[in-house]
């Protein structure tokens, strides 16, 4: 896991969509699955959903502006963006009938307290890191456990971040020895691939042998 | 001797003679004094009679002229007395004390604008942080409606819109900005935006006739006319029967400029209301948070003030539905053709030919190389709970909903029972909080 | 998240022809699509992932507003979860569910839940989405 990731952007999927073309989904016979990929702040959410989603990424979002009121800004001027709200989401459908929606969900702190909300139905989460501001993904890390959530952390290999073993990745994130942790690309679908599987291995090792 | 008797005699004769004619003398001086002293009694009583003519007029201008005069600073109708006794009064008395008045009434209005002045200030001081604050309110609001699917942040924001309208209009009466700068707008967002900020919005129902449906207005007066918009859907609200629709209608007109007309079933004007309303409308010069009445009945102020600032005019009249018509008109000047590219909103009426949002690819942020530092580390944590949740805690459709008491349950499944359409109406209703305008 | 995000340039960054309203703070508020409504027709949760599809009823302009319009044209061609729907509209979930709900109720919309329930996740429908995942392209 330790080889470079490429740097071209990863093959797209076989059939990304074209602007304005919905992608319907059959009407029955398949079965919906949600799955939670969170971390901090520009740790590559968006683009790991975007590597692997087979409809645009689809943002419910607005470019949110500061409010221009205040002694400041009585002079008429355009107000400056200051936030983009998103909530990314993608689809995947799996050989089998079964479709996985990814949503990608803020780390951030401020949104702990409504965790429950996102998180309910979801299979588990995929938790995010970026190794030049691992703590950046400690809360949230914090949160799902407390939450009870099955997790694998998927340590997104920028260019140019510093490279670290397995072992080395695990012992500071203080990961529980079932506790999946995957170095990807989230540019590569593969890569990006092989962050579900080691969720779904995980979320498998956590069910009853016997029902 | 006999000369002497002569003499003597003649001197009697002379001095009988003068004292006859002393006597005349003095009797007319006499007549002529009692005359004068006559003709004196008369100008002292006179004078008198002025005096005490000059104190009622002066305690009569003390107690009841000047504060009927005061009075007609801010109520236009209330009666100024004259003198009490106009054809007894001096003429120069008269001037005098018409002196008295209007120095009076000057020094009254002069101090109510410096009070009304240092009023506005305040109250700009304080809209302003209010404003500020709401805005932030209805960023997270936004911020959380796009993570979360609870319906109560909708109802949350649109309380926060509500609050956010009366505050921005007292800001406009007291002369503040409107405290938002928008880019250009499309015309029928700005109607729609506006529709939000009413309480009764779900009666409003908006016919779009543009025939460019991206007709814009300019960004300078688009927040400003979804302003005025907002405060004349909310006088069609609050005046007609709730069960009735308040139409609105968007369309060009002749000169290249467009036409708002909002139409309202209710109780309609009498002409001296639709007198004073007209007159708000035009933009008066000097506008007194005195004036406005108790409770203040700001909406046509509110918009009159932005006609002045921004262009654009308002004109009302009686509606054909029966209460009143305002048409606003926005000239040429003010507005502009948007590009291809702006979507407009589901919300607004117009052709759906809208296609989804799409975005164009984003790059791959260049991250520089960073050198190698030492890694934090963390203590893993254990679930909350001793029995971890279950994998996966799907969605439960039966969840209960949010505690509401079950008679507002009650009425509000009544509401929606009858239809969606009324039961917007109804519910449209029970946030009936608006505050009336000037209708009487 | 990701990086190239409009969000951390100035406003006049923001992508034309996005999000109705565009730049600037928003205009039109999700809400209208309640119609003053505090909670959704109906008693039955929509979730995220609930899905939808059109019948042949198109909803009559007399009773639905263009949203409610727009939400069944969308749907005319084959389903799509009340998630895609929101985004494709460009409102939030909670506000689709009200016009997914009214529809539903007018008998122009059907609504699916093809989520598993806690129960059906069991391991061989896991085992299901491994040999999925592992057979994908």
């Amino acid at each position: 896991m330790d080889s470079v990731p490429s740097p071209e952007p990863a093959t797209a999927p076989a059939a990304e969509p074209r602007p304005g073309q919905v992608r319907y989904l059959p009407a029955t016979g398949q079965t919906l699955m949600k799955l939670i990929i969170t971390g901090p702040f520009g740790v590559g959410k968006t683009t790991l959903i975007r590597t692997l989603s087979e409809i645009p990424t689809l943002h419910t979002e607005e470019v949110m502006t500061r409010s221009s009121v205040g002694h400041d800004d009585l002079k008429g001027l355009p107000e400056k963006a200051t936030t983009t709200v998103a909530v990314d989401f993608g689809r995947l459908t799996v050989p089998g009938d079964l479709v996985l929606y990814l949503f990608g969900t803020p780390g951030q702190e401020r949104f702990f307290p409504l965790w429950q909300d996102i998180a309910r139905g979801a299979l588990g989460a995929l938790v995010m890191a970026d190794t030049r501001r691992l703590a950046d993904s400690f809360p949230v890390m914090d949160m799902v456990e407390e939450e009870g959530l099955p997790y694998a952390v998927a340590v997104n290999r920028f260019p140019g971040a510093p490279a670290h073993s397995d072992d080395t990745l695990r012992k500071h994130l203080d990961l529980a020895p079932q506790t999946p942790l995957v170095q990807c690309d989230a540019r590569n679908r593969r890569d990006s691939i092989g962050t579900l599987i080691a969720l779904a291995e995980h979320v498998l090792t956590r069910l009853p042998e016997d029902d | 001797m006999l000369i002497a008797f002569i003499a003597v005699l003649l001197a009697a004769a002379i001095g009988g003679i003068w004292s006859g004619l002393r006597h005349v003398r003095d009797a007319q001086l006499v007549r002529m004094a009692r005359t004068t002293v006559q003709t004196a009694e008369v100008r002292a009583k006179n004078a008198e009679e002025q005096l005490q003519v000059a104190i009622e007029e002066l305690r009569y201008l003390a107690a009841d002229r000047i504060p009927a005069a005061v009075l007609a600073l801010t109520h236009e109708h209330a009666p100024v007395p004259g003198l009490l006794h106009p054809q007894a009064a001096n003429a120069q008395l008269a001037k005098a004390m018409r002196d008295v008045l209007s120095s009076a009434t000057d020094a009254a209005a002069g101090e109510r604008d410096r009070v009304d002045a240092a009023a506005r200030a305040a109250m700009r001081g304080a809209t302003s942080k209010v404003q500020s604050l709401l805005y932030q309110t209805q960023s997270v609001l936004h911020d959380l409606q796009h993570e979360l699917d609870d319906p109560r942040l909708l109802e949350l924001d649109f309380r926060n819109e509500l609050a956010l309208r009366r505050i921005q209009a007292t800001a406009v009466l007291c002369e503040a900005w409107p405290g938002l700068a928008r880019s250009d707008s499309p015309l029928a967002e700005v109607v729609i935006g506006a529709q939000s900020r009413v309480a009764g919005y779900a009666r409003i129902k908006m016919a779009n006739h543009l025939r460019e449906q991206r007709l814009g207005v300019v960004a300078r007066a688009a927040e400003p006319l979804a302003i005025a918009v907002a405060e004349l859907l909310a006088n069609a609200t609050s005046y007609s029967h709730p069960d009735t629709a308040v139409p609105v209608t968007i369309q060009q007109s002749g000169g290249r400029g467009a036409l708002v007309v909002v139409d309202d079933a209710g109780i309609g004007m009498d002409d001296e209301t639709l007198a004073r309303a007209r007159r708000l409308l035009a933009g008066p010069d000097t506008l007194l948070l005195t004036e406005l009445g108790n409770p203040p009945q700001a909406g046509f102020a509110v918009v009159g003030r932005l006609v002045k600032q921004y262009g654009f005019s308002v004109h009302i009249e009686s509606s054909p539905y029966g209460g009143v018509r305002a048409m606003l008109r926005v000239p040429a000047e003010l507005l502009t053709v948007l590009d291809e590219e702006h979507t407009l909103s589901v919300l607004v009426p117009a052709p759906a030919d809208t296609a989804a949002p799409q975005r164009p690819a984003e790059p791959l942020e260049d991250s520089p190389v960073t050198e190698a530092v030492p890694l934090p580390s963390r203590r893993r944590r254990s679930p909350k709970t001793a029995a971890a949740r279950p994998v996966a805690a799907v969605p439960q459709p039966e969840a209960a909903p949010a505690a509401r008491t079950p008679e507002q349950a009650g009425a509000l499944w009544g509401a929606l029972q009858d239809g969606t359409r009324s039961g917007r109406t109804a519910a449209g209703n029970a946030t009936g909080d608006e505050q009336g305008d000037i209708r009487s | 998240m990701t990086a190239g995000r409009p969000g951390t340039s100035g406003a006049a960054a923001a992508p034309k022809g996005g999000p109705p309203g565009g730049r600037g703070r928003r205009l039109i508020p999700a809400y209208l699509a309640t119609g003053g409504r505090e909670r959704p027709r109906g008693t039955a949760g929509f979730d995220r992932l609930t899905l939808l599809v059109a019948t042949d009823q198109q909803p009559p302009e007399l009773d639905f507003g263009p949203e409610h319009r727009r939400l069944w044209t969308l749907l005319r061609p084959g389903a799509l979860t009340v998630v895609e729907c929101a985004a494709h509209l460009g409102l939030p979930v909670s506000a689709t569910v009200f016009l997914a709900a009214d529809l539903v109720g007018g008998g122009h919309l059907l609504a699916r839940s093809p989520v598993p329930k806690a129960e059906e996740i069991d391991r061989t429908l896991i085992e299901r989405l491994l040999v999925g995942l592992r057979a994908l392209p």
